[in-house]
């Protein structure tokens, strides 16, 4: 029942989009809307040290000192990146994601590489799917009782 | 129907006001999004945090100079105060958004649908609904406390009933008094908690 199959996290994650510690909240901006992304993995020295989202690069660039130039990204990224082994199961990361009220996570291979994040939106995503197709079981169960098929007549295995 | 449990609070910001003060305001409200209004006060576009990375942050605009109604979504959608759950719902999936503010017949916002908080809402459903179908809830030790209480209830109610009259009664009248006192208090902490 609780069973969760590993490949869960590898279908839902995204490929990371990396930006440097060192580029401006205004050039990781502009990669966030060129990448379509809600936030980039940053690294230093080719090492993830850390998450940034859109939110982050706003705050840090908006309520920065008047007059100040942008910052870096650096000192604006959510460190470490908490992440999850591509194998783990769903709950997990779920778990992660509620112990630490974050909604995204890293994702590393068994060598310890980012290979991946995983957002809560996918999660949901994939869950209310989920629950989609049981209500379906659910309403079908009732229509085949209404409409019964000849006895013999059942296929199983044939999906 | 109005399902005012979905309802936020809803902050705003003028069309004029700069980008820094509406990022001072999310950052204050801890939320992601405000309703612009124009002068009359009327809800004219929505700006979230996304918003404000990706038309000015990402090009670098002055926080101070720059106004919220140069970087606000203009295609605002609303929804009257009384708009039913189906409604709420489908603009939102219609209009790919996950926040609806709900307006006043002049057009003033009064509220805020998020879908988080249907998320939130749902799931709650859910598990009420999953709890019920527990068979080791409904007949195990886990069963949920008020109901265990209703059951003693039902039980004293059924098995102790007694002839006050009866001198040989009299301890039996005291236990049942007690635990029904008992009962009564257990319930009042337990919605004390709730």
């Amino acid at each position: 029942m609780t069973q969760d199959a590993g490949s869960d996290i590898r279908a839902l994650a995204s490929t990371p989009v990396t930006v440097d510690a060192s580029a401006t909240v205004a050039e990781a901006a502009q990669e966030l809307g060129k990448q379509h992304v809600g936030s980039l993995v940053v690294v230093e020295a080719g090492e993830p040290i850390g998450l940034v989202t859109d939110r982050d690069l706003t705050m840090a660039a908006l309520l920065r000192p008047e007059g100040s130039a942008p910052p870096t990204v650096g000192p604006v990224a959510s460190r470490p990146l908490l992440s999850v082994d591509v194998d783990a199961s769903l709950v997990d990361a779920t778990l992660l994601f509620q112990r630490h009220c974050i909604r995204r996570i890293g994702v590393k291979d068994s060598g310890g590489v980012l290979v991946g994040v995983l957002s809560a939106d996918s999660v949901l995503q994939a869950l209310g799917g989920r629950l989609a197709d049981i209500a379906q079981a659910l309403a079908r169960e009732f229509d085949q009782e209404r409409s019964p098929q000849p006895a013999g007549s059942a296929t199983f295995g044939s999906e | 129907m109005k399902h005012v449990h979905n309802e936020q609070d809803v902050v705003c910001v003028t069309r004029s006001a700069s980008i820094r003060e509406a990022a001072r305001s999310m950052k204050a409200h801890e939320i992601g999004s405000l309703v612009v209004l124009d002068d009359d006060g009327k809800a004219v576009g929505i700006v979230t945090d996304r918003d404000l990375c990706l038309r000015a942050v990402r090009w670098d605009r002055d926080p101070d100079e720059t106004q919220v109604g140069s970087v606000m979504s203009n295609d605002l959608r609303t929804l009257a105060v009384d708009a039913d759950t189906d409604e709420q719902i489908q603009l939102m999936r219609r209009m790919g958004v996950r926040r609806v503010p709900l307006v006043d017949e002049a057009g003033r916002p009064v509220g805020l649908i998020a879908a988080d908080d249907w998320i939130r809402w749902i799931a709650a459903r859910l598990d009420e609904v999953a709890t019920t179908a527990d068979p080791s809830l409904r007949h195990g030790p886990l069963r949920p406390p008020g109901a265990l209480l209703d059951d003693l209830q039902v039980h004293l109610d059924r098995h102790l009933e007694v002839r006050e009259e009866d001198p040989m009664q009299t301890r039996t009248v005291t236990d049942r008094t007690a635990l029904l006192d008992a009962i009564e208090r257990l319930r009042s902490a337990m919605s004390g908690q709730a």
